[in-house]
């Protein structure tokens, strides 16, 4: 893809490469869903070298598939559909899916969804103040011979979005995230990875 | 359904171009490029002359040149204060002349913070330089089907007479094969400006006198 330069005299202009697409969306919840994830207690302890708070994780990896979750499973993936057209993917579908419940100290430690293509974080509930989803930069290994004296787009290490209710974020599942110790007493995700679609059924 | 959305481009690469045409040591460059006699082959560099020879070659330090180090000097500093980096001061320059089927390989700049190309002289149609993504190697597990700014694997930037282009040194580049006869380019690097006293070569010609009128 060639850069386009501007005909004609010009001072300066500036492109901001290859950058990583990461976006939000706000997708609500219905009632029939915020019934069955407020009386969902399916959970047991993250193992302590991914974090510490509670996950469907070890029991429940199809959480999305569900019938209760029906209507938000087909919002979501009109979310993915939209991702994909606009970073030139195939298109995806929703794989596994898990429930996370981070209470006071919460924390998940830095990773990132191997084998998957995007994923997502969704919060159907979280307190105001809750701990924000950080994303680390892929681009910090080569900069090794420059100093930063301010965060720009371009310096920044981390990229933060404090979660809202029914928000929902969409990712490279290569791109290195977690979550600092939360605060409050109830930040509630649905994390969810993906395939593409024809190329996993071909195969 | 209503679903808002926000895109966030995350974590960008900044890449600057100057449009310099006309800059009034242009034919001054092209005359000290045209009688230099310590060029050679450089391994980087094929079917093409080089002055860059032991590494420390600075090019543009040259007293004939000082307005255009100047200028390029003001371009980093323009990009470094867009980028949030300390500010840099040239170190090392030289050029390279790529004729018919030149070319140069993928390189990056080690121990330089910013990097540039500036060309005096290209023949229309010359060979772009092409900067690759220096996150393409997270693409193992996706399929694309078009190419967006998220997606691609490098960008050509078209180089025409008076074009500077600057960039972060730890990108990778190169020159793929030049259909042209003529295809002149002064490349640089760049070290913190703080640590200039490390360098007992280096001197910033906005403060500092030339070393020619060193008693």
């Amino acid at each position: 893809m060639k850069a386009s330069i501007v005909d004609g005299p010009f001072r300066k202009a500036d492109y901001n490469l290859f950058p990583t697409l990461v976006q939000l969306y706000h997708v609500p919840l219905g009632t029939k869903e915020n019934i069955f994830l407020e009386n969902y207690t399916d959970l047991k302890e993250w193992p302590s070298d991914i974090g510490k708070g509670k996950t469907s994780s070890q029991t429940e990896m199809n959480l999305l598939h569900r019938p209760e979750m029906a209507k938000l499973k087909v919002s979501i993936t009109s979310c993915l559909d939209e991702y994909c057209k606009d970073a030139g993917l195939q298109q995806v579908e929703i794989g596994k899916s898990w429930f996370n419940l981070q209470e006071e100290d919460g924390v998940i430690h830095k990773h990132r969804h191997e084998l998957s293509i995007i994923s997502g974080a969704y919060y159907p509930y979280v307190d105001d103040g809750s701990a924000p989803l950080i994303f680390e930069s892929p681009v910090l290994a080569p900069k090794m011979s420059e100093i930063h004296n301010k965060v720009t787009h371009y310096t920044a290490n981390n990229m933060e979005f404090e979660p809202r209710p029914e928000m929902l974020i969409l990712f490279p599942s290569w791109l290195y995230h977690y979550s600092i110790p939360n605060k409050t007493k109830k930040r509630v995700t649905i994390s969810l990875n993906t395939y593409h679609k024809t190329l996993d059924k071909q195969n | 359904m209503s679903v808002d959305f926000v895109h966030h481009q995350a974590f960008p690469t900044l890449i600057s171009t100057f449009e310099l045409e006309g800059h009034k040591d242009e034919k001054t460059v092209l005359e000290l490029i045209e009688t230099f006699e310590k060029t050679g082959n450089h391994r980087l560099v094929h079917e093409g002359q080089s002055s860059y020879i032991k590494g420390d070659e600075q090019f543009l330090n040259d007293k004939r040149l000082i307005d255009l180090w100047k200028t390029i000097q003001e371009c980093c500093d323009v990009y470094t204060q867009e980028a949030g980096i300390d500010y840099t001061l040239i170190s090392t320059s030289w050029f390279n002349c790529l004729y018919e089927g030149g070319l140069v390989d993928p390189h990056r700049h080690e121990r330089s913070v910013i990097s540039g190309a500036y060309y005096p002289y290209v023949e229309p149609g010359s060979s772009p330089l092409v900067l690759e993504s220096p996150i393409q190697s997270n693409f193992m597990n996706t399929n694309s089907i078009s190419l967006t700014n998220y997606n691609r694997y490098e960008i050509e930037c078209v180089p025409k007479t008076g074009l500077l282009c600057i960039f972060p040194s730890w990108l990778r580049h190169s020159v793929p094969r030049n259909p042209t006869q003529k295809r002149y380019t002064i490349s640089f690097n760049t070290v913190r400006h703080m640590d200039r006293n490390y360098y007992t070569t280096l001197r910033d010609y906005r403060m500092e006198k030339h070393e020619s009128l060193d008693s």
